[in-house]
């Protein structure tokens, strides 16, 4: 079975294929990116602390791909370019599956995005519905 | 490698174990929340939340908001959760369309930040306000950080933010103005100083919001007056304020247009 990656944006069993075996890594790198401080480690740590996932400390990528090994990987898609970074990386050593997240609203061919009104006059009428 | 701890006897504990764990993190923010992270307590704050009452109370400091964002932040709840639960305590969506709609403001982030990436720290557009970036301060003042402006509400949001890791969105949006427009100091600054202490601190929510206060991603600079936040605040700051003989937010709007910027149209 493939390993499920839990990163900072999907901390939720609902998100990752059942059963899967599940990790987070608190890398040094994301947290000084980031900027976390101990308000924002100490949440998500209480968080992980009701899950039923794995919880480690180091180079997300070095420790998934050791903890992988032939498997794979399975994780939650995200903007966060420093974890879709991560990601490209890891696809380097291992196989790794992309879920896509719950959809809000889904909204077909362009959309354009200049103004929060633009995407709200086509996003509307399908929210209110 | 081995995993890292996961029973405790109690938060206390559980704080001094990340303390140990996490010296850099405590270096950048040494204090702990009050806000329990975890599905129990999201489920709990979900529960309570009104959403009928949400449009007509959202602006005051003690209106009837979800407190949901540091869950929905970290994928603890989806929006579209959220907004089931929602729909389905209000009877319809109709009569919560103002709370999906600030829900949707995330989604429009989030699409946003897959199109732009780190392009979020940049000025996505000029400044409206007359001045130029160069004339913006990078750093925050340590005034402002410390919460030792002379200004009650200021101080109030600054320590709140610092103390808690939570700031209601008004007072989110009084205190960024504050920074970039009375203190002129780059938004970039109140950004990355936002977060640090929010438990629901996403990049995008939190950049782009900057940006719309800036003008840097809006037609025009926001701004407020000591009316607006007096009255979304019952008044409770300026009775014991310093500086309520000389606030530097007692004007009329196009008065402070003049004041601050260097061209009108603020509002």
């Amino acid at each position: 079975m493939k390993l499920a990656w839990m990163h900072p944006d999907c901390l939720s069993a609902d998100w990752l294929p059942p059963g899967s075996r599940a990790f987070f890594v608190f890398d040094d790198d994301y947290l000084a990116a980031c900027g976390w401080g101990l308000k924002r480690i100490m949440f998500v740590y209480e968080t992980l602390l009701e899950l039923p996932v794995e919880i480690y400390r180091g180079s997300t990528v070095q420790l998934l791909a050791e903890l992988a090994a032939d498997e794979g990987v399975v994780t939650v898609d995200t903007p966060d370019p420093w974890l879709l970074a991560r990601i490209a990386e890891l696809r380097e050593r291992v196989a790794v599956d992309v879920i896509p997240p719950p959809v809000f609203v889904e909204l077909k061919g362009h959309v354009n995005l200049q103004r929060f009104s633009r995407y709200w006059s086509k996003a509307e009428a399908k929210l209110l519905d | 490698m081995k995993p890292l701890k996961k029973q405790f006897s109690s938060r206390a504990e559980l704080a001094a174990y990340l303390q140990q764990q996490f010296p850099a993190a405590v270096e950048r923010d040494p204090d702990m929340s009050p806000w329990l992270g975890g599905l129990a307590e999201a489920q709990r704050r979900l529960a309570e939340f009104k959403p009928q009452r949400y449009a007509a109370t959202r602006n005051h400091l003690d209106g009837q908001v979800s407190g949901l964002s540091p869950y929905i932040r970290h994928g603890i709840f989806s929006l579209a959760s959220v907004k089931t639960r929602a729909v389905a305590v209000a009877g319809s969506a109709q009569a919560i369309a103002k709370f999906i709609s600030e829900l949707a403001w995330r989604d429009y982030w989030q699409r946003l930040y897959l199109q732009w990436g780190a392009g979020i720290w940049q000025d996505r557009e000029e400044y409206k306000t007359g001045w130029t970036t160069a004339d913006y301060a990078a750093e925050l003042p340590a005034d402002i950080d410390g919460g030792r402006t002379g200004l009650a509400c200021m101080d109030r949001f600054s320590r709140e933010l610092r103390s808690t890791g939570y700031l209601h969105n008004h007072a989110r949006m009084w205190l960024a103005a504050y920074v970039v427009h009375w203190r002129r100091v780059q938004w970039q600054a109140g950004a990355r100083w936002f977060l640090v202490h929010l438990l629901d601190g996403d990049p995008a929510s939190n950049n782009l919001s900057w940006q719309w206060v800036a003008s840097t991603f809006s037609h025009k600079p926001y701004v407020f007056n000591r009316e607006n936040l007096e009255k979304y605040s019952s008044g409770r700051f300026c009775p014991d304020c310093g500086a309520k003989t000389e606030c530097p937010f007692e004007a009329t709007y196009p008065d402070l247009s003049a004041r601050l910027f260097q061209i009108g149209g603020a509002a």
